[in-house]
């Protein structure tokens, strides 16, 4: 029995691990629905993922659709999309709890919203510039 | 953009998967660039033309292509 791709051998074996889990859980607190439909999932998700690693002809067609180029460009730009959101959200929250503490008076709840929406908000325009310069330095020494 | 991947394909007998496993790309990409919606990398344009048996500016008619941009850029002007 061989391993022909790796990386899903590992993720099916710990997605069978949390499903041996989660019956463990099952059998020590009792068994819910939930409990059982996500024991079941885990435990089929877990071993499709090691089946898949260990056929060579289904773990190439996995290589070759990770290594595919217009995958890859959509996951970049799904990555892309994800950060410019966040950065979206993270304003609206910001001018949201800017207007409710205007309306309240809630000075703690201003500087809550205030402290957390600018400090993520910069955390992420900083992380994107530095990104920016990391990745076209990469080009340029290459 | 413009390409004849489709039309050679069809002639040459291959399903889009075949072709797919011959020039190590997903068939989704290949259904993408037969339909124009994704224009590939020089690399793999140059895999399907070496299965093709033809030049890359053939397949992926670069001169009409190139033409059309151009027409598209001056009339922006």
């Amino acid at each position: 029995m061989k391993v022909y791709h790796q990386k899903n051998f590992l993720i099916g074996a710990l997605l069978l691990l949390l499903g041996v889990l989660a019956i463990a859980v099952g059998i020590w607190k009792g068994f819910t629905i939930y409990l059982v439909a996500l024991a079941v999932l885990l435990l089929a998700l877990g071993i499709r993922m090691l089946v898949r690693s260990l056929s060579k002809a289904d773990a190439r067609r996995d290589r070759i659709n990770e290594q595919d180029e217009r995958n890859q460009l959509v996951l970049l730009k799904a990555r892309s999309a994800a950060f410019r959101t966040a950065q979206i959200i993270c304003a609206q929250c910001l001018a949201a709890g800017l207007l409710g503490c205007y309306f309240l008076w809630e000075t703690e709840l201003f500087f809550l919203c205030f402290g957390f929406c600018l400090g993520l908000g910069l955390t992420l325009s900083v992380m994107r510039s530095v990104l920016f310069i990391g990745f076209l330095s990469a080009e340029q020494n290459t | 953009m413009k390409n004849k991947v489709k039309e050679m394909r069809t002639d040459a007998g291959l399903t889009q998967q075949q072709l797919a496993d011959l020039v190590r790309v997903s068939a989704r990409t290949i259904i993408s660039i037969e339909k124009g919606q994704y224009s590939p990398s020089l690399m793999l344009a140059y895999r399907l033309a070496v299965v093709f048996g033809t030049t890359v500016e053939d397949l992926c008619c670069l001169r009409e292509n190139k033409e059309r941009e151009d027409r598209a850029f001056e009339e922006e002007k």
